[in-house]
């Protein structure tokens, strides 16, 4: 293997090992399909593969990761909005949560997100938490347990788990609200 | 709007009746939906940003080494990233129902649970109880076969009712101690503080602290001020009779042990007992020492889990 296709490969491994399942997990939340997520995320993967030689050389590769990730996905948004605006399948409940997903998607910015400060901010606050604290919110967040099983798993009372979930939320809340100001949504 | 209710939303796990409540807060002020939007983008930062070297040593050994199977595209990839391979630990989306949980208490134990709104309760023995693991909406209903005892966290807007198979009980932030086990014949309501309304085929009963009230299937029902706070020790461990019939201390045996006793010793009848008898030590235990005032025999099947006294 010739140097340049090695380090694009180690490239692409940390991507993958790194970031692929909290894409798929992001992914999950708006589409709440988990096999779709994970096409989507893989078809990401495959897209930046394919158009990694047309970036440029500084480009911040998990933004633009998220950036196509979060297109894949408004562009499902919005085809499930338009074939309900056409055969009305969704409740007025489902219907408002679609259109509340579309405007939180859209408004997500994945270059002011994994700017370098945000995910020090953020790696600084979770490294900070007790290592149980930051265990429970690790497992219930990142690997989709539920507090019903983080508690069986861990022997804990779920009203403990749920403190702990509740402390490292607020946490980094606090160390995050420069970042998220007002938002202005259209309505 | 409590903030594990919107995550539990995010999360994609709310039930119709949850996302309503959620879409009601949000559209009755501007505010609130700016708030449902921020909690979101948060939402979203938590489940991007956690750098995956902060997860433990024992995670990691969970997603392993293994080979992704994709399409051609993928594969080709695969086959230049060699040097990494990640096992994939296919994960269903595990539906997390946060419908009712139910709690057996077997015989001879006791437990002490937090619920999702800072109520605490303590069940007695033989005792089945079953909660939502999140409350949701108006109410706060719970279900009870056996005994508890109830502090209930006061929340004026969200009434907490126990439903049993004799009847509801509805509260706001209060301490009783409620038995109302399936197989017996009695519903025994007894409030220590706050204040209780008892619910019985649409009669509707108010306590007052410190009073009890007792109803009975066959329709009687008296309401009595609590003058022995002893009966409500089983919290502590210990059972305390006073001044009762050899057959009631039986019965009570019965209750938090689970043994049915036969009484065959007809002399024992005529007693009348007045002690305290630690649950933890076992019902012979406690059958011993009655034996020492009294004069019989004991003899178990413990297949059947019967005692008889003779």
């Amino acid at each position: 293997m010739d140097n340049l296709l090695k380090s694009e490969t180690d490239v692409f491994s940390k991507l993958y090992t790194n970031y692929r399942l909290r894409f798929i997990r992001f992914a999950q939340t708006y589409l709440s399909d988990a096999s779709l997520a994970e096409d989507i995320v893989m078809e990401s993967l495959a897209y930046y593969w394919e158009h990694r030689k047309e970036l440029k050389s500084d480009e911040n590769i998990p933004a633009y990761l998220l950036t196509v990730i979060k297109h894949k996905c408004l562009n499902y948004l919005r085809q499930a909005r338009l074939h309900n605006e056409r055969d009305s399948l969704l409740s007025e409940v489902g219907l408002w949560e679609l259109d509340f997903k579309i405007n939180t998607l859209s408004a997500c910015d994945p270059y002011e997100l994994y700017s370098s400060e945000v995910q020090d901010i953020v790696n600084r606050t979770l490294k900070k938490l007790p290592s149980k604290t930051r265990r429970i919110f690790l497992m219930n967040r990142y690997e989709n347990i539920s507090y019903p099983e983080i508690a069986k798993r861990l022997e804990l009372n779920q009203k403990t788990i749920e403190y702990h979930i509740s402390k490292a939320l607020k946490e980094l809340r606090i160390a995050l609200k420069d970042y998220f100001p007002s938002l202005i949504f259209f309505i | 709007m409590d903030i594990l209710q919107l995550y539990i939303f995010f999360a994609g796990k709310a039930s119709e009746k949850q996302k309503l409540a959620i879409k009601q807060w949000a559209e009755s002020s501007p505010e609130n939906y700016d708030t449902l939007c921020r909690e979101k983008q948060m939402y979203d930062a938590g489940i991007l940003l956690a750098n995956e070297d902060l997860i433990s040593n024992q995670d990691e050994k969970t997603m392993a080494l293994r080979v992704v199977n994709y399409a051609v595209r993928i594969a080709a990839i695969m086959l230049l990233a060699i040097t990494s391979f990640t096992i994939y630990k296919y994960q269903a989306l595990v539906r997390n129902s946060y419908l009712m949980q139910t709690v057996n208490v077997p015989a001879g134990q006791r437990i002490n649970l937090i619920l999702a709104d800072s109520t605490s309760v303590w069940l007695n023995s033989n005792t089945k109880f079953s909660y939502p693991t999140a409350f949701a909406g108006n109410q706060r209903i719970v279900e009870l076969d056996g005994e508890a005892y109830f502090e209930v966290s006061p929340n004026k807007k969200r009434p907490f009712s126990v439903h049993t198979s004799k009847g509801d009980v509805r509260v706001l932030g209060t301490h009783f101690n409620l038995e109302a086990y399936s197989n017996a014949d009695v519903l025994k309501t007894s409030l220590f503080e706050g204040k209780v309304q008892v619910r019985l085929k649409g009669n509707n009963i108010y306590l007052k602290p410190d009073q009890m009230l007792l109803s009975y299937t066959n329709g009687k029902m008296y309401l009595k001020d609590i003058v022995d706070y002893d009966q409500f020790r089983w919290r502590e461990g210990l059972i305390c009779v006073k001044n009762a019939k050899f057959k009631d201390v039986m019965e009570t045996f019965t209750k938090y042990f689970g043994d049915s006793i036969v009484i065959q010793n007809k002399k024992l009848e005529k007693y009348k007992y007045t002690g305290k008898f630690r649950q933890s030590r076992g019902i012979l235990s406690a059958l011993k020492l009655l034996q020492r005032d009294s004069h019989f025999t004991i003899e178990q099947d413990e297949e059947h889990q019967i005692i008889y006294l003779k």
